[in-house]
């Protein structure tokens, strides 16, 4: 276990998605990791509240739309750079985040289901009504580039390493908080809630902490999203993209520090590969996602582990 | 302007009444069983589809083909049961989480597949009654909506009756009190799940049957319903028949109102309101006694 920790394998595992486009020409195959890499931030966000603190929030993708209107309103109408709309829709994701939180994490488990439901369905409605702030339906289009000292990320391999580089940063992020004490305040939140608040730990506190977190990664993706599509509509709070979510982080391995990334890559590129399918693309999909639920309910990550423990019991 | 009013008022009435049916199967469901259904809606629509389908085939008989649309999808929930919520039951996983995770996969298996077999097309029963609306003084009310709401109160009256008196009833809610109990002392707490989700799939499908002649329906046609299932539920309280109806009229009716006097746009928002001033306000329901959440 300990071979598997050390930093050759984070050089190598980082030094292989650095060349992966000097490797892949395709520009279609391009987009598609980029579409991987702002999925992952949204994901790695979201197992915060799902995979740490366990408790399932199907109002995540309201973030993200959050974090996508902010960040396209901020460069459109005030004309500020990505850079500043970047954070600037973390932060807006993040206080709304805080406020849902707090109302919504009184409640556990289907409450709290429930409660998050209704907040993505309150988001979803303004983003669709509130029409001289949004454009409703019809959305925002001409959502600026971000550039950097006068050169603009105007490719897909320009997106591939700006997406690449704030996911690596994520990950880090992540496993820092997972062996800080927080880290450890949130595993006994999730394993025994009464017991972590017997010993002092305030589960409702880091809980919306946690949801903080959460938030600011959707609103991050949600303005990577925007600027890298360059055009935004309330479809992206639909309730599609909140399966998706939870498809990745339940069958790439839900609290764990990559299982999430995992997760974002294959479903990202299992439904492509699926076209061969066609029409039968969808149905499979949900047959993988039951299928995955009951033979791999700790996700992908643990398959591996699952395998050897076969071989060496028949051994 | 009265007149008007009040047209709302039946209008609403007519819609809330719409809503106890889908509501009162996700009412056992997710109240008793406490299983997030998130593919209540799909078992709503194929209720609707498979009476389509019947009426347009083999069984031109509208009332024939909505009783066998009820059986078939009740057939569909019990193997759903027993090939995998009863999996999560026994293995003691976490239900709720893992609940609501395999019914999203079962609810997007169904909306696919329903896409692919009766493509995206939305269907429409032919009526059994003439589509004149019947008038009652200056009010109209359609004569599909009278047979529907006849037959929500039926099934809504005959369920809470049977949950409430009958040996089986007693049984269900033994084991939803506390199911190693209610099994020390005989039941068979198996068939009581496969029996409560049964039901439940099957008032859904009775709903999306009634209805197939007043609304179209399509493969996603069940997103829109789960939610609105889920705000009566939680709003009449978890389990509590006679609440859900009551929420269910009380949400048609203020719906109607808000869309009419302030905001057609945000009609649906009201529902949303609702369920969080209940969460924080009465956790219990509108109409539960205040007791243990």
């Amino acid at each position: 276990m300990k071979g598997r920790n050390s930093p050759i394998w984070y050089a190598i595992g980082i030094a292989v998605v650095a060349l992966l486009p000097t490797v892949i020409r395709s520009d279609y195959d391009i987009h598609i990791f980029v579409m991987v890499w702002i999925f992952s931030l949204l994901v790695i966000g979201f197992n915060f509240i799902f995979g740490y603190i366990g408790q399932l929030s199907l109002g995540h993708g309201a973030f993200f739309a959050i974090g996508a209107y902010a960040s396209a309103l901020a460069t459109l109408k005030w004309g500020v750079p990505f850079w500043i709309g970047l954070p600037f829709a973390a932060l807006v994701a993040g206080i709304f985040g805080v406020v849902i939180g707090a109302i919504a994490l009184r409640w556990r488990s289907h409450f709290f289901i429930i409660a998050t439901i209704c907040f993505n369905g309150i988001i979803y409605l303004m983003i669709l009504n509130w029409v001289s702030l949004t454009n409703g339906p019809v959305g925002i289009g001409n959502i600026p580039l971000p550039s950097l000292g006068g050169m603009a990320f105007s490719t897909k391999v320009h997106f591939y390493y700006l997406t690449l580089v704030f996911v690596l940063g994520a990950l880090w992020f992540t496993k820092k908080i997972v062996s800080s004490p927080i880290g450890r305040a949130f595993a006994a939140i999730r394993e025994n809630e009464p017991l972590a608040e017997s010993v002092g730990v305030s589960a409702y506190r880091f809980a919306t902490l946690a949801f903080a977190i959460a938030t600011a990664f959707a609103g991050m993706a949600g303005s990577f999203y925007a600027h890298y599509v360059t055009y935004i509509s309330p479809e992206i709070d639909e309730f599609s993209i909140m399966i998706s979510i939870l498809v990745m982080v339940v069958l790439g391995g839900k609290g764990t520090v990559l299982g999430p990334v995992i997760g974002a890559f294959i479903f990202t590129f299992l439904p492509e590969y699926l076209r061969f399918a066609k029409d039968l693309r969808l149905p499979i999909f949900g047959l993988i996602l039951i299928l995955g639920i009951v033979f791999l309910p700790r996700g992908i990550i643990t398959l591996p582990r699952l395998i050897r423990s076969r071989w060496s019991d028949k051994r | 302007m009265f007149v008007i009013f009040v047209q709302q008022i039946v209008n609403g009435l007519i819609i809330g009444g719409i809503y106890a049916l889908i509501a009162v199967g996700l009412t056992t469901i997710f109240g008793l069983m406490h299983v997030v259904n998130f593919a209540h809606g799909e078992f709503y629509m194929l209720g609707g589809m498979i009476a389509f389908l019947l009426t347009q085939s083999f069984l031109p008989n509208y009332f024939v083909a909505l009783v066998a649309s009820i059986a078939i999808v009740m057939m569909i929930g019990f193997l759903v049961e027993k090939i995998l919520i009863k999996r999560f039951r026994v293995t003691g996983a976490d239900l709720l989480v893992t609940g609501a995770l395999v019914t999203i996969g079962v609810s997007i298996f169904f909306q696919n597949t329903s896409l692919v077999i009766f493509g995206s097309i939305p269907k429409l029963i032919h009526s059994p009654f003439s589509t004149e609306p019947l008038k009652i003084g200056p009010i109209l009310v359609g004569r599909m909506y009278i047979f529907a709401a006849a037959v929500t109160v039926a099934v809504i009256l005959s369920a809470h009756y049977s949950i409430k008196k009958t040996k089986l009833g007693m049984a269900m809610r033994a084991t939803f009190q506390d199911k190693d109990v209610a099994s020390l002392v005989g039941v068979n707490i198996d068939r009581i799940y496969s029996f409560t989700f049964m039901l439940g799939a099957g008032l859904a499908a009775t709903a999306g049957a009634l209805l197939g002649p007043i609304f179209v329906i399509y493969p996603n046609v069940g997103e829109r319903v789960v939610l609105k299932a889920f705000v009566v539920v939680i709003v009449g309280g978890m389990g509590n028949f006679l609440g859900a109806i009551f929420a269910s009229l009380l949400l048609g009716v203020v719906e109607a109102l808000g869309s009419a006097y302030i905001s057609a746009e945000y009609k649906d928002l009201i529902g949303f309101v609702m369920v969080l001033l209940i969460l924080v306000f009465r956790p219990s329901g509108l109409f539960g006694r205040m007791k243990r959440i």
